[in-house]
């Protein structure tokens, strides 16, 4: 937590015990007419910790960002950040820093005064705009009207506009939308180094890979509904290994044998063990007398897990939540 | 609330929209200011043909009262009003439009903040707006009943520039009601439109049927006819004979017409405030 950060807390009139400022998500719930977008949602983000919020396009991500910064009138729940509502922290900007679209600009408006535009309701001048402005590396494009502005640079416009109270909570919609790779990797760095200083992150993706290097936590919902919550790590599941022999089914059984290591046939004659122990698979093949033709070990594939999470009918899949 | 307000007054003058309206709102009320110097001496404006009584040629010779119609013709016309209308639907549309509520909600989450500084924004912009209007008008009417007519501009009367005051109030009233228009239909062609629509056509349509119906007394009610009467203290048609039942049409103090405007100005853009109060946004 950052000196200015604490103050913010401070000044807001919540400063709890602990440092840092928790967001806690309970019980959630909007309908619109009919169509349930956000049911029953329960979870909390962590101070120091980058949670990324997953979920497909469409599963009620932004809809619980709008209900948490005051936008959107839940039908039932609460969100409060740093045990208040948004609605009734008393300088916004210098508690929650947001970015919710990157194309929420006046396309007539410099980047320059749209920060100007912000930064009179809190009270922050000119000075710290163009230093924010140099911070995401936008001065040269500053003065220019926003329409002009590429998506990557909309994209830091919007997160220099959360970072203009130096708030310490963000929550960022889609921030890795329309970056390339090396936005991306700038963008990994740069909230690496916010959450470092403590500060409370939550960031929404409906694509894992872009945000599996990032995020610390992570909260994925479907249909509105918690689908899993918890340390990224918990999602990885068991390490696994991919081999190639002549012979997978003798394989199968010695591994089975000899160390207990259950395997199970993958396409085209491949085996895959459940250990991450290449050597061990590669001395008992030695051992049976097989020869190997590949052995490379497998991550827990995130990206799988993700959309088998995700795919579920709605429901089904709420009881794995992790708090 | 001063941060919210001085938010509110760098985002109207941060694109190039309040400008260029300027501009065309300033060509055209020095025209139309023009066009009406032009017809001082003759009997062009008699409205002694009109259905109804006579009402009188208020151009018939140059009096206080013609000052104000010609210096004011842009309003009185109900020309220049659509522009402080449109302009105050755009400021307040193009917020929904470019989405850019959410970071204005965002940083002032009290609404009702939010709704009064825009209004006071507006209204600054409104009053700005009657200082541009007044200078283009003067500067073409002027021009005209000097070097064409050779009448006396009489800009050295009082009543003449209590009128161009008063445009103070007809602008920043338009301005409001283009607020409580963009803040009720929110989408910008959907609110240019109906507001133009309301504010011109219909006007000129219940105008006309008011007349022919000989219902003077409901015309005063019309926002685009409270305007020109507001604007219009000196009576124009001074010592002509003027059918009687045609003066119902005007309410006898100039202040009760601006009172009336202020009236709908507050109810719609307080509504207009109201259903943003409550509404999601999404």
């Amino acid at each position: 937590m950052t000196t200015s950060g604490q103050a913010a807390v401070a000044t807001a009139g919540h400063g709890g015990s602990t440092p840092g400022t928790r967001i806690e998500i309970r019980n959630l719930t909007k309908h619109f007419g009919s169509v349930i977008a956000v049911a029953n949602l329960t979870f909390d983000v962590e101070p120091g910790r980058i949670t990324g919020f997953l979920g497909p396009n469409g599963a009620g991500k932004t809809t619980t960002l709008r209900m948490a910064l005051g936008l959107v009138r839940p039908t039932s729940g609460t969100a409060l950040i740093g045990g208040v509502p948004y609605r009734r922290i008393a300088r916004p900007l210098r508690v929650v820093g947001s970015a919710l679209e990157a194309t929420n600009f006046h396309p007539g408006r410099s980047g320059r005064d749209h920060l100007r535009v912000l930064g009179d309701t809190a009270g922050i001048g000119a000075a710290r705009v163009d230093e924010l402005l140099d911070l995401v590396g936008l001065k040269d494009a500053a003065r220019k009207r926003a329409g002009g502005y590429s998506m990557g640079m909309r994209q830091r416009l919007g997160l220099a506009a959360a970072l203009i109270g130096d708030p310490p909570v963000l929550l960022l919609d889609e921030p890795t939308n329309g970056l390339d790779p090396e936005g991306i990797r700038w963008l990994r760095g740069f909230l690496r180094h916010l959450s470092s200083q403590g500060r409370t992150i939550l960031i929404s993706s409906h694509l894992l890979s872009e945000v599996e290097q990032t995020v610390d936590d992570v909260v994925i919902i479907n249909h509105g509904r918690l689908v899993k919550a918890g340390p990224i790590e918990e999602l990885h599941g068991e390490s696994t290994c991919l081999v190639r022999t002549s012979d997978p089914t003798r394989l199968a059984q010695a591994l089975s044998d000899s160390a207990g290591v259950r395997s199970h046939p993958a396409e085209d004659g491949a085996l895959v063990a459940s250990t991450a122990d290449l050597r061990l698979v590669g001395d008992i093949a030695l051992k049976t007398g097989l020869p190997i033709w590949e052995l490379r070990a497998q991550g827990g594939d995130l990206e799988q897990l993700f959309f088998a999470l995700t795919e579920e009918p709605s429901g089904a899949a709420q009881t794995g939540a992790v708090a | 609330m001063n941060g919210a307000i001085r938010s509110e007054i760098r985002k109207v003058f941060t694109t190039r929209l309040w400008w260029g309206m300027a501009l065309g709102m300033a060509a055209l009320a020095a025209l139309i200011s023009m066009g009406f110097a032009a017809l001082v001496s003759t009997d062009f404006g008699d409205g002694g043909d009109q259905p109804g009584g006579n009402q009188g040629n208020p151009f018939a010779r140059m009096t206080v009262g013609t000052a104000q119609l010609i210096y004011n013709a842009g309003l009185v016309q109900q020309m220049t009003t659509l522009f402080p209308l449109a302009l105050g639907t755009l400021l307040i549309t193009s917020e929904y439009r470019h989405k850019t509520i959410s970071a204005t909600f965002l940083s002032t989450p009290n609404r009702w903040v939010v709704m009064v500084s825009k209004a006071i924004a507006v209204s600054v912009t409104g009053v700005l707006y009657a200082v541009v209007h007044a200078a283009a008008s003067v500067g073409g009417g002027a021009a005209i009943l000097i070097g064409v007519k050779g009448e006396p501009t009489l800009l050295d009367q009082g009543e003449v520039w209590k009128s161009l005051g008063i445009g103070v109030i007809a602008f920043v009233v338009w301005m409001l009601f283009g607020f409580g228009i963009g803040m009720l239909i929110r989408n910008q062609i959907a609110a240019v439109l109906i507001g133009v629509g309301v504010a011109f056509v219909a006007q000129i349509a219940l105008n006309v049927i008011f007349t022919v119906q000989e219902w003077y007394s409901a015309m005063k009610w019309l926002p685009g006819n409270l305007t020109a009467n507001m604007l219009i203290t000196s009576d124009p048609v001074e010592g002509q004979q003027v059918d009687p039942a045609t003066q119902s049409q005007y309410f006898e103090f100039w202040w009760q017409s601006a009172l009336v405007l202020l009236v709908y100005a507050a109810v719609l853009a307080v509504s207009g405030a109201f259903l943003t109060t409550r509404r999601d946004v999404t």
